[in-house]
């Protein structure tokens, strides 16, 4: 899978978020966004999704533009800023609902990324029960559950412990072949897991 | 289907545990406990009764205001949740599904509506079942409330579709705005009217005559099928067109 991002700007009325925006990111890679508050990773994540439609510019997906087929882009799960999950269904139940979208897994499938993200035991509880950790682990575990092609995390480690952080670490290093971006601020989490860094300075983009 | 209809139970009960649906709902039985409790109808008649609250335009109004914010409010709820929406592969299936939730979220409030009303009105007229007729149209007040209520259901929902649609079009303070043009400067300004066509929902709530059922009737198909074809034109362009989701 290779993902092109070309020339892209994004306005929101008058403000630039992003000046002229190009890079190339490829399976095999796991990619770090950094940058300070503001300085437009996320606006950039969100038009990866097509959740948001570049002012300028284009983005492909093997070559692909699904922004202009009024498509969201294949085989890709995303966790961008919080979380929202149903509050009054249990951690298991939310996931089941994602699941069951496109039919692609089954309970197996589930169960076994709840483990993989440290959710076992939690699972049966109400989503609103859970604390800030744990609701950031059952946001990594919908991006991961189906096996897409495409991960993208936006601060995947808000809020969790440092045991926690080792296995996410250890989860997306083992995912590895496929193509990763992650927003993140920790020097550590970019050294562990980054290959490839982008920084970003109000609205423009540069490779360190 | 039955199952795709079903599906979405989690997520209505997602919606309608929001503050701002709880809001809404009061106002729902607030409008249906006014209307069983304020009875203005002379004559003991209940189907009577039922017709002329259900014809105030302060009513008509009000009643359809509480549905553009119960469907907004399941559009902005919608929208937020980033994981459901990637899955759903395309804008087409996204647009569909978020029209199946509004029609069935409307669809719950206008059924609580209908049967707190029934209930309070009951109670309030207990007794009062004598069944008059309406107009000069050969036909009793109980079947004609019958053809008002789902005319109101089937306009109600139609207005809801096309609100769905413009607020992933033009986002929720356009449709807004569109609204409110809509509901204030048809009544200043409705040319139509002079010919009995009628554009505004409300002219389809109030009791006029148009001399035979048959012909109300056909008015009222009528103007269905023009809702129809706006939906379906709003539809296709909205699935043709890049559409940005906002960014909540």
């Amino acid at each position: 899978m290779k993902i092109e991002i070309k020339k892209v700007s994004k306005k929101f009325k008058d403000i630039e978020v992003l000046k002229n925006v190009s890079m190339t990111l490829e399976s095999g890679h796991i990619y770090g966004f950094t940058g300070h508050n503001g300085s437009g990773k996320t606006v950039l994540l969100k038009l990866i999704c097509a959740f948001l439609e570049p002012t300028t510019g284009e983005i492909l997906f093997d070559g692909k533009n699904v922004i202009k087929e009024n498509s969201f882009p294949p085989s890709t799960r995303a966790l961008i800023e919080k979380p929202n999950f149903l509050s009054d269904l249990t951690g298991y139940e939310n996931l089941e609902l994602l699941a069951r979208i496109q039919n692609i897994i089954g309970e197996k499938e589930i169960e076994d990324t709840l483990k993989k993200v440290g959710l076992e035991e939690d699972k049966d509880k109400l989503y609103y029960k859970y604390s800030l950790g744990m609701k950031q682990k059952l946001g990594i575990a919908q991006v991961l559950m189906e096996d897409p092609e495409i991960l993208i995390l936006d601060e995947p480690f808000n809020g969790l412990d440092e045991n926690s952080i080792k296995n996410i670490r250890k989860i997306l290093l083992k995912e590895k072949g496929k193509l990763i971006i992650l927003a993140i601020h920790d020097k550590e989490d970019i050294k562990v897991l980054c290959d490839e860094i982008y920084k970003f300075n109000d609205g423009t983009v540069k490779k360190a | 289907m039955k199952k795709k209809w079903f599906k979405n139970k989690p997520i209505i009960d997602g919606i309608t545990k929001t503050t701002r649906f709880k809001v809404i709902f009061i106002f729902v039985i607030a409008i249906a406990f006014i209307g069983g409790l304020t009875n203005t109808e002379p004559k003991k008649e209940l189907f009577t009764a039922i017709l002329n609250y259900h014809s105030s335009i302060i009513f008509t109004v009000g009643f359809f205001l509480v549905f553009l914010l119960a469907t907004l409010n399941t559009c902005l709820e919608f929208y937020k949740n980033d994981a459901y929406i990637i899955r759903l592969k395309n804008k087409k299936n996204l647009l569909k599904q978020l029209i199946i939730l509004v029609l069935q979220i409307n669809g719950l409030l206008f059924l609580c509506y209908a049967i707190i009303y029934i209930i309070v009105l009951n109670i309030n007229m207990f007794d009062c079942y004598d069944i008059g007729e309406i107009f000069q149209y050969s036909i009793k007040s109980d079947i004609y409330s019958i053809f008002f209520a789902v005319r109101a259901y089937l306009f109600i929902m139609m207005f809801m579709i096309i609100n769905t649609i413009l607020f992933v079009l033009i986002k929720e303070n356009k449709t807004v705005l569109i609204n409110l043009i809509y509901l204030l400067i048809f009544p200043i300004y409705d040319p139509l009217v002079s010919i009995h066509f009628r554009l505004l929902p409300w002219d389809y709530f109030s009791i006029i005559n148009y001399g035979c059922f048959t012909k109300e009737l056909k008015y009222s198909i009528f103007y269905l099928l023009v809702l129809i074809i706006v939906t379906i034109i709003l539809f296709l362009f909205t699935t043709h067109k890049k559409i940005e989701r906002k960014s909540i």
